[in-house]
C-alpha cells in the first residue's frame, strides 16, 4: 500500500503520453457474426392457459446468447452473436480505478446496455475491493463471454451459458503465487435481475453469495466455484406461489480445466445447478452441462472441435395432467470451427454446430424434438 | 458430412505437427532496469511482472513493466521467448483481464531506445530491448 501512491506519480512524470488528473483508458471489442440454422428440429407450439391444447408445430431454433436472448433461426441472422462494446476506465492512484463498460447486442436490437461499472480499490499487494456491476462468474467464460476475440469459438458452448449474467454487489479478490503457481480467489455477494426473452420472463436472483478458486501454470488453468441463491421467475413465480415473497433455493457448482500443450489446447467444463423445489410451470430441478474441447494452431489458423452435452431433469410440473411428466430434456452435440487471425486486432471465424435432441420420450412427446437443430455462422472478433 | 469433416480436420491437424512456427530473425533480448536496482531476477520473476501477476521486485519495490510498440522484433521475440506466448495469445490473454477487471497490459512506450530512456530515469520500471542497444545507462538483468 505504500508504495502505490509512488507509483501514479513516477508514471506521470516518464511518461509524456499519460494524462494529468487520472489516467484514462478507453478500450473496445466487436463481434460481427452471421448465421442461421440448416436443419431444425419441431417444436410443438402449447395454448398458454391450457397446455394440453396443441396450437401446431414451429421449426426449432438455436439459442446463441441466452443473456441478450439472441436466436438463430432458418433465416440468415447478424443479431444473435453480433456485439460491440466499450470500455473506459479511470486510474486514480493509489489503486483506485473505476471502470464501466457498455454493450449494445444484436439479440436486444443493440439498445445499450452497462454491462460493467464498478470501483475497484486495492485493500493490499493481494486484496482488491471491487463494487458495483460486475459479472456474475457462474461459468470458465463468463466473465469475458461478450469478447469474442478471447476465445477459440464463435461463442463458449451455450450449455454453460443461463439468462443471468450481471451482478449488482461486492467482491473480494486476492491474487496469490505458490511455487510455479498463480492463484485467484474471488468471494462475492450481491443481487442480479435480468430480462430474458427466451424465457419470456425476467430472472431472479436474491442473497446471491459464491466463491471462485482459480490457479495457473505454465500450462494449466483450474476453476472451481460454488454459489447458493434465492431464486424466483417474476411473472411465473407470481402465478406458481414462487415469487419475491417465496423463493426457491439455488445452488450452483462448476469445474474447468484448461490445458496448453504447446500449439494445441484442450478445455473441459462441468455444471450443475440444483433448485430445491421444481421451478414451475415446467418442473426444472437439477440442470447439468458439460464440453471438451480440443484446438491446434497452425500458423493463423485455429481448428477446433467440442463435444457438449446438457440435461435438464424435469419433476412435478404442474403441467404434468398436460403430459409434462417427468425425465429428461436432453441433447448433445457437436462443432467443428476454424479461426483465422488474419490481423493482429481481428480474427475470422466459421463454425458449424450439430446439436441431437436426446430428451426422453414423454419429454420428447410434450415438447416436440425442439433440441434437435444445426446452424452454421461466420464472422469477425475485433479488439481496439 | 459429420465424418468427412472430422477427417479433414484430423488431416488439417496432423499437417500442422509438422509445421514449425517461424519466428523473425534477432539476436537476443535483454531484459533492463535501473541502474540503481539491485534486484536479481529469475525468469519467472519477469514473466510474472509482465503478465500483471506479480506487481513488485522481490525486495519489495513497486514494479512497472513497459512494453515496446505493437510489431517490433524485441516485442515478438520478448513474448514468445519469455512469456512463451504468441503475438495472439497475449492479446486474447490481456483482452479476457482488461475487460473483466482483472488487470492492465503495460503502457507501450515505443522503440528500444524509448524504453532504454524511460528505463534510465526511473527506478520503478522494467523493460525488454535488443541486447545490441543495452548500454551503462540501463542495467541488463537477463539476457534472452
Amino acid at each position: 500500500m505504500k508504495k502505490t501512491l509512488l507509483t501514479p506519480c513516477l508514471l506521470a512524470a516518464t511518461i509524456a503520453t499519460s494524462a494529468q488528473a487520472a489516467d484514462i483508458r478507453f478500450n473496445g471489442f466487436a463481434s460481427v457474426v452471421a448465421g442461421m440454422t440448416t436443419s431444425e428440429g419441431s417444436a410443438i407450439v402449447r395454448n398458454a392457459m391450457n397446455p394440453a391444447i396443441i396450437e401446431g408445430t414451429t421449426d426449432a431454433t438455436f439459442v446463441a446468447d441466452n443473456p441478450s436472448s439472441g436466436v438463430y433461426d432458418d433465416d440468415i441472422s447478424f443479431k444473435p452473436d453480433t456485439i460491440f462494446g466499450l470500455q473506459v476506465s479511470a486510474n486514480l492512484g493509489s489503486g483506485l480505478t473505476v471502470t464501466g463498460q457498455f454493450t449494445g447486442a444484436g439479440g436486444e436490437d443493440f439498445d445499450a446496455n452497462v454491462a460493467w461499472a464498478y470501483i475497484s480499490y486495492e485493500l493490499s499487494d493481494s486484496w482488491t475491493l471491487v463494487a458495483g456491476r460486475q459479472r456474475l462468474p457462474f461459468f470458465f467464460y463468463s466473465d469475458f463471454l461478450d469478447v469474442g476475440y478471447a476465445y477459440h469459438w464463435m461463442r463458449p458452448p451455450v450449455e454453460t451459458q443461463v439468462a443471468v449474467d450481471t451482478l449488482d454487489g461486492i467482491q473480494f479478490r486476492h491474487e496469490g503465487s505458490a511455487g510455479s503457481w498463480d492463484t485467484r480467489v474471488q468471494l462475492y455477494g450481491g443481487v442480479s435481475d435480468n430480462d430474458s426473452e427466451t424465457l419470456g420472463d425476467e430472472v431472479n436472483l436474491e442473497n446471491a453469495v459464491g466463491a471462485v478458486f482459480y490457479a495457473s501454470n505454465d500450462w494449466l488453468q483450474l476453476r472451481a466455484t460454488h454459489m447458493v441463491t434465492d431464486f424466483y421467475l417474476d411473472a411465473a413465480g407470481e402465478i406458481f406461489g414462487q415469487g419475491e415473497d417465496d423463493t426457491v433455493d439455488a445452488d450452483f457448482t462448476g469445474f474447468a480445466a484448461h490445458m496448453t500443450l504447446g500449439n494445441g489446447f484442450i478445455v473441459a467444463e462441468y455444471v450443475t445447478y440444483e433448485f430445491d423445489d421444481a421451478i414451475q410451470p415446467v418442473g426444472w430441478t437439477t440442470y447439468e452441462g458439460a464440453y471438451i474441447s480440443g484446438g491446434y494452431r497452425i500458423g493463423d489458423f485455429t481448428p477446433h472441435i467440442t463435444f457438449s452435452t446438457e440435461n435438464q431433469e424435469v419433476e412435478d410440473s404442474v403441467y404434468a395432467a398436460a403430459g409434462l411428466t417427468d425425465g429428461d430434456d436432453s441433447s448433445d452435440s457437436i462443432t467443428l470451427g476454424v479461426r483465422w487471425d488474419f490481423h493482429p486486432q481481428a480474427a475470422f471465424k466459421v463454425e458449424y454446430q450439430a446439436r441431437s435432441d436426446e430428451s426422453d420420450d414423454n419429454i420428447e412427446a410434450y415438447y416436440g424434438d425442439r433440441n434437435e437443430v444445426d446452424v452454421v455462422s461466420v464472422g469477425f472478433d475485433v479488439i481496439f | 458430412m459429420k465424418s468427412k469433416t472430422l477427417k479433414r480436420f484430423v488431416a488439417a491437424s496432423l499437417a500442422g505437427i509438422s509445421l514449425v512456427a517461424s519466428t523473425a530473425a534477432f539476436s537476443a533480448v535483454a531484459v533492463i532496469v535501473h541502474p540503481s536496482n539491485g534486484n536479481t531476477l529469475s525468469e519467472s520473476d519477469i514473466t510474472r511482472i509482465f503478465l500483471g501477476k506479480k506487481k513488485s521486485f522481490p525486495d519489495g519495490a513497486d514494479a512497472i513493466p513497459v512494453d515496446q510498440k505493437e510489431g517490433s522484433a524485441a516485442r515478438s521475440a520478448f513474448v514468445g521467448t519469455v512469456l512463451k506466448k504468441n503475438d495472439q495469445q497475449i492479446k486474447a490473454y490481456w483482452a479476457q483481464l482488461l475487460f473483466t477487471g482483472k488487470g492492465t497490459p503495460p503502457k507501450e512506450v515505443g522503440a528500444g531506445a524509448d524504453v532504454k530512456k524511460l528505463v534510465s530515469e526511473n527506478p520503478a520500471l522494467i523493460g525488454y530491448i535488443d541486447a545490441a542497444e543495452a548500454d551503462a545507462s540501463v542495467k541488463v538483468v537477463h539476457q534472452f
